[in-house]
């Protein structure tokens, strides 16, 4: 019926076909009972099967979201109830006081281990210096009794 | 001096927050500008310092007048040191539960020791150098301690300059920062800046000459009171506005001043408070771990020498970044061949020699010869823990020669001056350490005679035995 040519530059020309078909009654009726598309009269014929149409794909619809979300919570339910059981998930390591900012949470750092061994130093001078203090009050104490012997 | 009459009334040390803005902004003025800026060694200097630090910086707060003469201060939260645990004891009996206080505690007026007396509970301290610089922050540290009862001093330092921390048990966390590095990586130096700030410090001190941008940096840890060194030249310009307290050295490099190059720093730190009196600034100490120790043990008896029979030979010439030299003096290392003629003459203790990298293996063997005992030890507290075993230390001026005057080992010490020894070694009291120096001014010259005189006092004991 008619060629439309879109030219445009640097690309490939843009060439639609036009065409009109013309039906009789007969084969409207025939077009519409078989396929459903149709735009024309008559009226009753193609609304009742478009209402058909409509019952049919809402149900699939629905039934496709419900099957996505069956999917979704089986899959959560999976990941946190599994989770739920975990001793590690229980474990003071995952649990404890952490965090300093830097999302260093879990792990276990340099400079925590660090620090451990110097608080570890700093008690065992500790226990040094009461063990010199008590030697040292013992031998007092030694001299003090030879004394008394005496 | 008549400028001291214009001041402003002296206010107690915990307030003041003097300044050095005012030394480089009036600088050039004659009445202020320092004697000691023209004598480099010259050691009085502190004294200048203080009546300069008097002075109060108007930028810091313009509505800061000075204490007010009729305020009157109770004896809690005002005087004396702080209590090394603030916390109150636990209440089981109370019928909050979950309220622990004891009666009559009130909660509100705890944070009025740090407004008051100027409580320091958390302090960081940044420093700047390597091994030796920060070995000798030590004294420092302990006295922070000594000061502030119960305070948690935490560091950060280069990462040769934080192993030595192995050896403090003072410090709580010590972190990788390189002051000294001029283009941080961004992403570091701001994730270090969040933890800074999320760790809340009371003060931060630091010993790297502070311009703008270390200012800045000191600053935005959003310390209550941020104290640092700063250039003494034109390069502190607008440090002094973002500092509390500054000091100004008396070289460009600190290391330069020897054993107290934070002589500035202690003096403030030691300052006597509200009935405090002034602090004792105590001897460099060491502590080494029973782990450092077992492991360094199995080390030395793999080369096939014993606790106590052996001597401990460091100072190599070598280009390794373990040799653990002050940055204060650069002709601190000994050639092999010297070291060789040292150790030749040595009877009745094995000489080791220490070596800061395994490609000084084969020179050590080669020039001493191959039954040379040589030992692999690049970190401060495994040579700590190896010099507290040995039966003395022959050492240049090194970490290790500090090491063993700290562990009371007998000890001979070469130096390239008699001044420099002086400064590395200023209170030698009794001879367990024997310093030979020499006289050219150069570490090479040294009289290898003079140094096996000195070595002879490891033979004695032996001797006697």
């Amino acid at each position: 019926m008619a060629v439309l040519v879109e030219h445009m530059e640097g690309q490939r020309d843009l060439i639609t076909h036009k065409s009109i078909w013309h039906l009789s009654d007969q084969s409207i009726k025939n077009v519409c009972e078989s396929s459903l598309i149709s735009l024309i009269e008559p009226q009753h014929a193609w609304s009742n099967s478009i209402h058909l149409l409509l019952i049919d794909d809402v149900t699939s619809c629905s039934i496709l979201v419900a099957d996505t979300f069956y999917i979704m919570f089986t899959v959560w339910g999976c990941c946190f109830f599994g989770s739920t059981k975990d001793p590690y998930y229980d474990s003071e390591h995952y649990r404890k006081d952490g965090g300093d900012g830097t999302g260093h949470w879990v792990y276990e750092k340099q400079e925590d281990i660090e620090e451990k061994a110097r608080s570890e130093l700093w008690r065992e001078e500790l226990i040094e210096e009461i063990e010199k203090k008590v030697g040292g009050l013992r031998e007092l104490e030694e001299a003090k009794e030879e004394e008394l012997v005496k | 001096m008549a400028t001291t009459s214009l001041l402003p009334k002296s206010i107690p040390p915990i307030f003041t927050n003097p300044t050095s803005i005012s030394s480089t902004r009036f600088g050039t003025l004659p009445f202020l500008s320092n004697p000691a800026d023209r004598q480099p060694h010259c050691p009085v200097r502190t004294a200048t310092i203080r009546a300069n630090a008097k002075k109060k910086n108007e930028w810091l707060d313009p509505f800061d007048t000075g204490e007010d003469p009729d305020m009157e201060y109770g004896s809690q939260y005002s005087e004396g040191k702080q209590s090394e645990d603030p916390r109150p004891p636990e209440n089981p009996d109370n019928p909050y539960g979950f309220l622990k206080f004891p009666p009559g505690f009130m909660p509100e007026v705890m944070s009025l020791g740090l407004k008051i007396r100027g409580d320091v509970r958390r302090c960081c301290v940044v420093i700047s150098g390597g091994v030796y610089e920060n070995l000798l922050f030590f004294p420092t540290i302990q006295l922070i301690k000594d000061r502030y009862p119960g305070v948690q001093v935490d560091v950060l330092s280069s990462a040769r300059g934080k192993q030595a921390f192995e050896l403090n048990k003072n410090v709580r966390w010590a972190d990788v920062f390189d002051p000294e590095d001029d283009f941080p990586e961004p992403a570091e130096y701001l994730d270090l800046l969040g933890l800074l700030k999320n760790r809340y410090y009371d003060m931060m001190l630091s010993t790297k000459l502070a311009g703008l941008g270390h200012a800045s940096f000191l600053f935005m840890s959003a310390a209550t009171e941020r104290v640092s060194y700063i250039y003494p030249n034109v390069n502190s310009a607008g440090a002094g506005l973002l500092l509390s307290q500054t000091f100004t050295p008396d070289h460009l490099n600190l290391s330069e001043a020897g054993y107290n190059m934070y002589h500035q720093m202690t003096d403030w730190l030691a300052r006597p408070g509200r009935s405090v009196p002034r602090q004792i600034i105590p001897p460099l100490k060491v502590s080494i771990s029973r782990k450092l120790k077992d492991v360094v043990a199995d080390k030395y008896n793999k080369i096939g020498v014993e606790k106590g029979k052996y001597i401990v030979i460091h100072g190599i010439q070598s280009d390794s970044k373990a040799s653990m030299q002050s940055r204060g003096d650069a002709d601190s290392l000994l050639p092999l061949n010297i070291w060789a003629q040292i150790t030749n003459s040595i009877r009745g203790v094995k000489p080791v020699y220490v070596i800061p990298h395994e490609k000084e293996r084969e020179n050590v063997e080669e020039i001493v010869g191959d039954d040379a005992n040589i030992i692999f030890i690049t970190t401060p507290g495994q040579l700590a823990a190896f010099i507290n075993d040995s039966a003395g230390v022959i050492s240049t001026n090194t970490a290790a020669i500090q090491l063993a005057v700290a562990r009371e080992k007998p000890c001979v010490a070469l130096f390239g001056s008699e001044e420099k020894a002086k400064l590395f070694l200023p209170n030698i009291k009794d001879n367990k350490c024997i310093v030979a120096s020499s006289k050219t001014g150069k570490l090479v010259d040294i009289d290898t005679n003079a140094v096996k005189n000195a070595a002879q006092i490891f033979e004695m004991p032996l001797a006697i035995a």
